[in-house]
């Protein structure tokens, strides 16, 4: 009825009362509401006891609500009242503010008559029912939202507003429906846009709330269970709600009463917990490719929509908000959800949870602005232990698993570093690098020197492969353009130039070097060089904020030399044992503590139970593991060995490299695995053993975990007998080919060839086995600081240093992340990833060197594989339809046309060839670019 | 030759590339205009090549970004009076002027042309040539030639840098050396008579600064070139110069994060943040 009254008569009303003069209103309004007061007289209980006209004002104090309910009234009259109503109320709606901004008559005669006060209670009168609120409600809703004149300054209409609304927030009878809901949030949302324009308003509120025998702000109290509502009334309740955080903001009371008299924040931060709650624990993996929550894959699930609504929220009250709640909502968020519900949950048995809540964590980040709140999040992931370990510590040791939890491990720091936030690449990088122990002495006084003459570039990009040189791609393909090289010699007076246009080589004194007047250039390249250039700005510019320049004197290196920066450390980091799925350590043969460290510091005898629960359910999933798991303190060792095992068992060889999708392959998978139904697959063929290069791999595991390991003799044992079994297996199969040389992976000149012989039954002790890195500590070093550059970046450089076996997206995620590092200015990283120059120390591995590594592994691919050319072309032509596929989706869904070969990605080997070669170009670009950039003053 | 530690590593047969000098004349075979590119995969043993493959394909943007180097070490350097930029159409042609604010030269505004040889930095040093020839002993009369290499006998690479010619190119109008001059007549009017050497220079600098609204020497767009103040023109460019540390802090707004406490390297080791314990 009402709502009728409301959409339907509005406007033919205020049409009719356009003509007509106040006067006439007022007479209209004082005879309906004669009218009105006759019925209303009629049924006042207290009318017989008091007498007076105006004897029933005021609730009284105790009086519930059902002693006014007494007789019945009578229909008719019901709606003769309410016909009324709507009248007087367009009247009042209608008038004008009168002169001065003094009342008009029609709200004056409302205010001394008390009329808004006494329909309320009238309608308590009748039955409170929720058709009786929503009436009440939008009478309220309409009269605040069209009324000419202000009407909230007024205690006759604050009043009975106020009381409307106690009663809706106290209803007795269970909570309202949803439709009073609705309207309730409603005129809420619209008292707070009365509230933000008009701040005068605030301090009626206040006041008539303690009229009302509470000091609260009723409003804001209402609002607040409407915090993590969904839809829209979820929505309008934080739109109101921020109003009033702005309004915090400047104002000290509503401030102070919001943080000490509400429980705003505490709902707000544990309501997260408990969306959180609600979120899958795991995620249906769409493809193996994926490795990251984007808008297309969260708004598929509605609960992470409405977490990541209040998350926003948070964001945004973060954003407005008076500091003392800003805190103390940081404070709630950091204690009541990441701590609590967060941590716990990154330390989940399965892989899939674990990985499910890495995914959030990645999308969490990327879903708030607010520093505040960024900091809250970066704490937690930097400082905060778990079991011991620094949240951080275990990220970073999970991008080494195989199984898409690496992968997605890898989204997350991609995220991180791209927020070029100062206390995250101190952690992950900086740290290590700020003692200069992993560089010669020598050297730190060129650290910050610039590759004046592209020296770097050049010895970067003559890595490029053989087979991926600029001249040997066929021409659709080779971005070669000629272009003309002018020299610049117009001066006809310069004699030396007038045989420019000759193509001669010249004679030896250096003088006139004379070169065509075209050249071919790799025209592809000069993107890279923008690119680079809009990177390492960007970049420069981020990290003004930053608190030192990190060039190798600031910090200076002598005050974090062990004995300030590790030994703070000692108590920070962990001990590599407790760390799941470590062996981020392999790429650099050494250990970030000397051994007496180790010693001297209690080892828990076993690890923290969710680590050997992980790794249980991780054993379960690869298939008839005859290795019992408690025997290996490495548990990617025990994937590979596992993995290498069953590719024997099933009479595959993993001599075929070139078809990885095996049966024996596949086997592994349909194991007990299958709850995990989508192909993960490929990310444990890539790590698990396509190449014969992964039993080096595992070799070198193994000889590190001599290290590592308590009970290093013992596994060494085991070790060398599984190797031993495994190496008479496939050595005949291999011999039976009669063709397969044992494949040698090229090192540097200077370190020892691998003769994969080695692994034959008849050397199988460790003393023989040629180590892949020649300058590796052995036993003897152990005890001994050796310099290190962290196992952020060491784990980069080994999965890059697979390049050749990883599938194509984790190569693009691997190389994304290193060229997202390369655009950093602080010239302590520019030189550890881009100076080819540079003499490090015999432990550490540089970029450079595993590029170098890379590279010959793939020479020697290319070497043994007749139609590698046609594959890398056929891969080259997939791969740019996949970019132009990518694009064309961001413009609208149009598909594009497929190459007519598509080279399977299991192929990895030929995308990976691809994409070295373009990465080299994009690692020169870089240090190009940095050369001449010119950096901000304080580089003076 | 080859200098400053460019020989380690490089992995076995590739060391041979990357060591040359990325722009030397052995190092840059003249491609044919229509060469037919080789489509067959190519065996282990065309690897060097290849590599001089890689330099053919990328040389040029070393050289370029070599100058490129070049040029942001002589902004970094601010030196007084000297105004370079290289030219449109080649990186290896740079236009300068010098403003000699006192000494004999006092009043002097010099346009000059730096050329720079196409294998920098292995080549010879680079040669500076004024517009109009400066009276002067080390200025050729004829040429206008500055006898830079007497400064730099031999071009070392990571050792010299062409801010030094400019700033040598400065240096010679204040301090004046008559040792093994280009102009012999200078030096003997300069030892003789030092009266008429002051009074050539003064026409000598008279003659270069009635030349400078002249066109430029060469045809070039970045070619310097001198107008009369003119408010239409000029003011507007004036302004820009004057605004322009605002204008550079202006770009979008990137900024990152840092709670690191300056002289700290702890995370969130500042103290204004919020606590939370």
């Amino acid at each position: 009825m009402t709502s009728m009254v409301v959409n339907g008569k509005r406007g033919g009303q205020s049409l009719v009362l356009k003509g007509v003069d106040p006067e006439t209103c007022m007479i209209v309004f004082k005879n309906h509401w004669a009218q009105v007061v006759k019925i209303l007289e009629k049924h006042d209980p207290l009318r017989s006891n008091v007498g007076g006209l105006g004897g029933g004002h005021g609730l009284g104090g105790g009086g519930g609500l059902a002693s006014f309910r007494f007789g019945a009234i009578p229909g008719d009259e019901a709606s003769a009242v309410q016909n009324y109503v709507e009248h007087m109320l367009f009247l009042l709606m209608e008038e004008e503010c009168g002169q001065n901004g003094a009342m008009g008559p029609i709200l004056e005669f409302v205010v001394m008559e008390n009329v808004l006060e006494r329909l309320f209670i009238w309608s308590l009168r009748r039955e409170f029912t929720d058709d009786m609120k929503l009436e009440q409600l939008k009478m309220y809703e309409m009269l605040i939202g069209q009324a000419k004149q202000p009407l909230l300054h007024h205690k006759p209409v604050l009043k009975p507003l106020m009381m409307l609304l106690s009663s809706c927030s106290g209803s007795p009878s269970g909570p309202s429906s949803s439709a009073v809901e609705t309207e309730l949030v409603l005129l809420l949302n619209q008292l707070c846009c009365v509230l933000a324009k008009d701040p005068s308003v605030l301090e009626l509120f206040f006041h008539t709330s303690e009229d009302q025998g509470a000091a609260n702000f009723l409003i804001f109290s209402l609002l607040i269970p409407f915090i993590h509502r969904e839809g829209s009334v979820g929505q309008q309740a934080r739109d109101a709600l921020l109003l009033i955080m702005a309004l915090s903001a400047e104002n000290q009371v509503v401030a102070k009463h919001i943080a000490e008299n509400t429980y705003f924040c505490p709902v707000l931060a544990t309501g997260l917990s408990g969306l959180y709650s609600s979120l899958p624990t795991k995620l249906d993996v769409p493809s193996e490719e994926w490795h990251c929550l984007h808008r297309e894959d969260w708004q598929q699930l509605p609960a992470l929509v409405q977490f990541l609504n209040s998350l926003e929220f948070c964001n945004a009250v973060i954003q407005v908000a008076h500091p003392s709640i800003r805190d103390q909502l940081v404070g709630y968020i950091h204690n009541g959800f990441l701590v609590p519900v967060l941590a716990p949950a990154l330390h989940k048995l399965t892989l899939e949870e674990v990985m499910t809540t890495t995914a959030y964590l990645d999308l969490f980040i990327r879903s708030v602005s607010e520093p505040a709140l960024l900091h809250t999040l970066l704490s937690f992931i930097l400082l905060h232990r778990h079991d011991n370990v620094h949240i951080l510590d275990t990220l970073v040791s999970r991008i080494n698993t195989p199984f898409q939890l690496g992968t997605v491990s890898l989204a997350l720091f991609r995220t991180l570093i791209g927020l070029h936030c100062e206390d995250v690449m101190l952690q992950l990088v900086f740290k290590y690098l700020i003692p200069c122990n992993h560089m010669m002495l020598s050297q730190r006084r060129v650290l910050r020197e610039r590759d004046c003459y592209s020296v770097s570039a050049a010895k970067l990009l003559a890595l490029t492969p053989s087979c991926c040189s600029p001249e040997v791609i066929p021409p659709p393909l080779r971005q070669l353009d000629s272009i003309l090289w002018s020299k610049g010699t117009d001066g006809s007076h310069i004699g030396t130039m007038e045989s420019k246009e000759v193509l001669s080589e010249e004679d030896d004194c250096g003088n006139s070097c004379v070169i065509g007047s075209e050249i071919y250039l790799d025209v592809s390249y000069l993107d890279y060089l923008c690119d680079a250039q809009n990177s390492i700005s960007h970049c420069i510019r981020a990290c003004c904020v930053w608190s030192a320049p990190y060039d190798g004197e600031n910090p200076p290196p002598e005050e974090y030399q062990r004995s300030t920066l590790e030994e703070a450390d000692l108590t920070a980091t962990p001990g590599l044992l407790e760390l799941e799925w470590d062996d981020s350590y392999d790429a650099c043969p050494t250990q970030p503590h000397p051994e007496e460290d180790q010693e001297t510091r209690p080892i828990p005898d076993e690890p923290p139970k969710h680590i050997q629960e992980l790794r249980r359910t991780a054993v379960m999933i690869v298939k008839g593991s005859y290795i019992e798991e408690s025997e290996f303190q490495n548990d990617v060792m025990v994937y590979d060995l596992v993995a290498q095992k069953d590719a024997h068992d099933s009479g595959n060889g993993y001599h075929a490299p070139s078809k990885p999708t095996e049966p024996a392959k596949q086997e592994v998978l349909d194991g007990p695995v299958t709850d995990q139904k989508t192909a993960n697959s490929e990310s444990l063929m890539s790590n698990g053993l396509s190449s014969p290069l992964d039993e080096m791999d595992s070799k070198k595991r193994g000889s590190q975990s001599e290290h590592k390991s308590l009970e290093g003799e013992d596994l060494m044992a085991q070790y060398e007998e599984l190797i031993r079994t495994l190496g008479a297996q496939h050595s005949s199969p291999a011999k039976a080919d009669g063709e397969l040389k044992s494949p040698t992976v090229l090192m540097d000149d200077e370190e020892d060839e691998i003769d994969f012989n080695s692994f034959s039954p008849e050397t199988p002790e460790t003393e023989k086995l040629p180590s892949p890195f020649g300058t590796k500590p052995r036993s003897g070093s152990r005890g001994h600081a050796v310099p290190f550059t962290g196992p952020f970046l060491s784990v980069l450089l080994s999965r890059l240093e697979n390049m050749p076996s990883n599938s194509l997206h984790v190569n693009l995620l691997l190389t994304g992340i290193l060229a997202q590092l390369a655009a950093y200015p602080q010239p302590l990283l520019r030189s550890f990833l881009l100076n080819t120059n540079m003499v490090f120390q015999p432990s550490v591995r540089s970029l450079y060197q595993v590029l170098a590594s890379v590279k010959n592994q793939i020479e020697q691919w290319s070497a043994n594989n007749k139609d590698f050319p046609e594959l890398l072309t056929a891969a080259q032509h997939s791969l740019l339809a996949r970019e132009s596929s990518l694009r064309a989706d961001r413009i609208k869904k149009n598909p594009t046309i497929q190459p007519k070969t598509v080279v399977p990605l299991n192929e990895t080997e030929v995308y990976a060839t691809v994409l070295f070669t373009e990465f080299l170009k994009e690692l020169a670009a870089f240090a190009q670019e940095h050369s001449i950039l010119s950096y901000p003053p304080t580089e003076q | 030759g080859i200098s400053d530690g460019e020989e380690q590593g490089g992995p076995g047969e590739q060391r041979s590339s990357p060591t040359h000098p990325p722009f030397g004349k052995k190092q840059l075979p003249s491609i044919p205009k229509n060469a037919v590119p080789i489509t067959k995969a190519a065996s282990p043993a065309s690897s060097t090549e290849s590599a001089n493959g890689t330099h053919a394909s990328y040389g040029p943007f070393y050289l370029e970004y070599s100058l490129l180097a070049e040029f942001t070490l002589v902004i970094k350097q601010r030196l007084p009076g000297i105004y370079v930029q290289p030219s449109y159409r080649s990186t290896l042609m740079w236009f300068g002027v010098i403003f000699i604010r006192h000494g004999l030269y006092q009043d002097g505004v010099f346009k000059f042309t730096v050329y720079i040889p196409d294998n920098f930095p292995d080549g010879d040093c680079p040669r500076v040539i004024f517009d109009t020839p400066v009276f002067h002993p080390l200025v050729d009369s004829v040429s206008g030639e500055l006898d830079v290499r007497r400064a730099f006998t031999k071009w070392r690479r990571n050792h010299n840098h062409i801010w030094q010619v400019l700033m040598y190119a400065r240096t010679i109008f204040y301090k004046i050396n008559t040792m093994d001059p280009l102009n012999p007549e200078a030096v003997v009017l300069y030892d003789k008579d030092f009266q008429l050497f002051k009074s050539k220079v003064v026409d000598s600098v008279k003659l270069c600064n009635s030349h400078l609204f002249d066109q430029p020497k060469i045809d070039d767009p970045f070619a310097i070139s001198f107008s009369p103040w003119n408010p239409a023109v000029h003011e507007e460019a004036k302004d820009k110069m004057f605004r322009w540390p605002e204008d550079y802090n202006k770009g979008p707004l990137v900024s990152g994060l840092s709670w690191v406490k300056p002289g700290s390297t702890q995370p969130f080791s500042k103290e204004d943040i919020p606590l939370q314990t």
